[in-house]
C-alpha cells in the first residue's frame, strides 16, 4: 500500500470521526438550547422573557382577583340559605377577623407615640429618649390584656405571627419597616382600653417620662387587614396528621 | 478524495443511529475536538498535495492537539479565563492557511491561465 492510500484512509477515518462528533454536538446544542440554558441567551432575549413572565404574572393576578370576587359572591349567596351554612359563614368570618385577614372597625382607642423632645440630662444616653420596640410591646400587651380585639401599628395589622422589633432606627412589623411617630389603633371597649393604659404608674406614665404618648378614645377606629400572605410551613393541625 | 467524503457520510449516519447527547458541561470539549479534527483533515490534505504526508505526524498531530486543547480548556475553566479562544484562533488560522493552499493548488491545476506551479511557488503566492 503506497503512501497516498494510507493518507486517504487516515483522512477518511478522521472525517468519519468528524462527521460523527459534529452530528452529536449539533444534536446536543439544539437540545440544551431547547431547555433554555441562560448562558447562551442574549440580554435582549432575557429581557423579553422577563416581560413575558411579567405579563403572565399580571394576568394571573387578574385571575386571582376574579376568583376572589367569585368567592365573595358565593359567600354572599350562602348568607341567606340555611342555618348550617349561616353558622359556618359566621365561623369563617370570626376566623378571618381573628387571623387579621379582614379589615375591621369599631370603638376603641388611638395611641400616638413619638420620640422624646426633651434634651437629655448630662450623663443620660440620648437613646433613653427614643422609642424602642419594648415600649410598643408594653402598650400592645396592655391593650390585649384589656380585651383589644384588633390592633394595628402604622397600618400594619398585628396577627398571631407579627413581630415588633427594632431594625436599626426603625421598627419592623410584619416585615414592613416603619418609623416614629407610631399610631396604634386598637378596637375594644374604649373605657377599658384607656384606663388600662393610663392608670397611675402604668405603661403610659412610664413611657411619658421620656417620650411622647397620647391616648384618645374614639367611637370608630379602623384596623386594616393583614396585607401579606400566610403560609404555614411547619404547623399542621394534629388531627390532619393522623 | 473519495475516501474522506465517504468517511464523513458514514460518521454522520452512525451518529444518527447512536442515541443520547452530550452534557452541556462537556460541550466545549467536543466543539474543540471537532476543530482539532477539522484542522487535522485540512492539514492532512494539504500535506498530501505537497506529497509530504507522514502517517506518524498526522496521528500524533491529531491526538496531541486534541489532548493539549482539552488541557488548555480545563486550565481555562480552573483559572476562570476563556482560554479556548486561543485554541479557536490557532486552529482557525491554520485551517484557513491550509484551505488556502488547497484552493490555490486546485485553481492552478485546473485553470488554463498558466502552467502548474510548484509547491514552493504556491507557498509564496498571496494566500488570500
Amino acid at each position: 500500500m503506497n503512501n497516498k492510500w494510507k493518507a486517504q484512509i487516515a483522512l477518511g477515518l478522521v472525517c468519519m470521526l468528524l462527521g460523527f462528533s459534529i452530528t452529536i454536538q449539533l444534536r446536543s446544542v439544539q437540545k440544551n438550547n431547547g431547555a433554555g440554558s441562560v448562558s447562551s441567551l442574549r440580554a435582549g432575549e432575557i429581557q423579553s422573557m422577563y416581560q413575558k413572565e411579567k405579563e403572565k404574572n399580571e394576568a394571573l393576578y387578574l385571575e386571582y382577583e376574579r376568583i376572589q370576587s367569585e368567592l365573595n359572591q358565593y359567600m354572599e349567596s350562602v348568607k341567606d340559605t340555611n342555618t348550617t351554612t349561616k353558622l359556618m359563614k359566621e365561623q369563617l368570618d370570626n376566623a378571618e377577623v381573628l387571623a387579621g385577614l379582614k379589615e375591621v372597625e369599631g370603638p376603641g382607642v388611638v395611641v400616638k407615640l413619638n420620640d422624646g423632645t426633651k434634651t437629655p440630662l448630662p450623663g443620660e444616653p440620648e437613646s433613653l429618649y427614643w422609642l424602642h420596640d419594648s415600649d410598643i410591646l408594653l402598650v400592645i400587651n396592655e391593650l390585649k390584656d384589656a380585651g383589644a380585639e384588633a390592633i394595628s401599628i402604622n397600618g400594619e395589622r398585628l396577627t398571631s405571627m407579627s413581630e415588633v422589633r427594632c431594625v436599626g432606627s426603625v421598627l419592623s412589623i410584619n416585615n414592613v419597616r416603619t418609623g416614629a411617630p407610631f399610631i396604634i389603633n386598637a378596637i375594644g371597649d374604649p373605657k377599658t382600653l384607656e384606663s388600662a393604659l393610663l392608670f397611675k404608674g402604668g405603661v403610659v406614665a412610664e413611657i411619658a417620662a421620656y417620650c411622647e404618648v397620647d391616648v384618645k378614645t374614639t367611637d370608630l377606629v379602623t384596623v386594616p387587614a393583614y396585607k401579606g400572605a400566610i403560609n404555614f410551613k411547619y404547623a399542621v393541625p394534629t388531627a390532619a396528621k393522623k | 478524495m473519495l475516501l474522506p467524503l465517504i468517511g464523513l457520510l458514514v460518521g454522520i449516519s452512525i451518529a444518527f443511529f447512536v442515541p443520547g447527547s452530550i452534557n452541556p458541561e462537556y460541550s466545549v470539549y467536543v466543539a474543540i475536538a471537532i476543530l482539532a479534527a477539522l484542522d487535522s483533515v485540512l492539514g492532512g490534505i494539504s500535506a498530501n498535495l505537497r506529497k509530504k504526508f507522514s502517517m506518524i505526524i498526522f496521528v500524533t498531530g491529531l491526538f496531541g492537539n486534541a489532548i493539549l486543547s482539552a488541557f488548555i480548556i480545563y486550565l481555562g475553566e480552573k483559572l476562570g479565563l476563556d482560554l479556548y479562544v486561543a485554541i479557536v484562533v490557532v486552529f482557525g488560522t491554520r485551517m484557513f492557511q491550509n484551505f488556502g493552499f488547497i484552493r490555490r493548488f486546485y485553481v492552478e491545476k485546473y485553470s488554463n491561465l498558466g502552467k502548474q506551479l510548484s509547491i514552493e511557488e504556491l507557498d509564496q503566492t498571496n494566500p488570500t
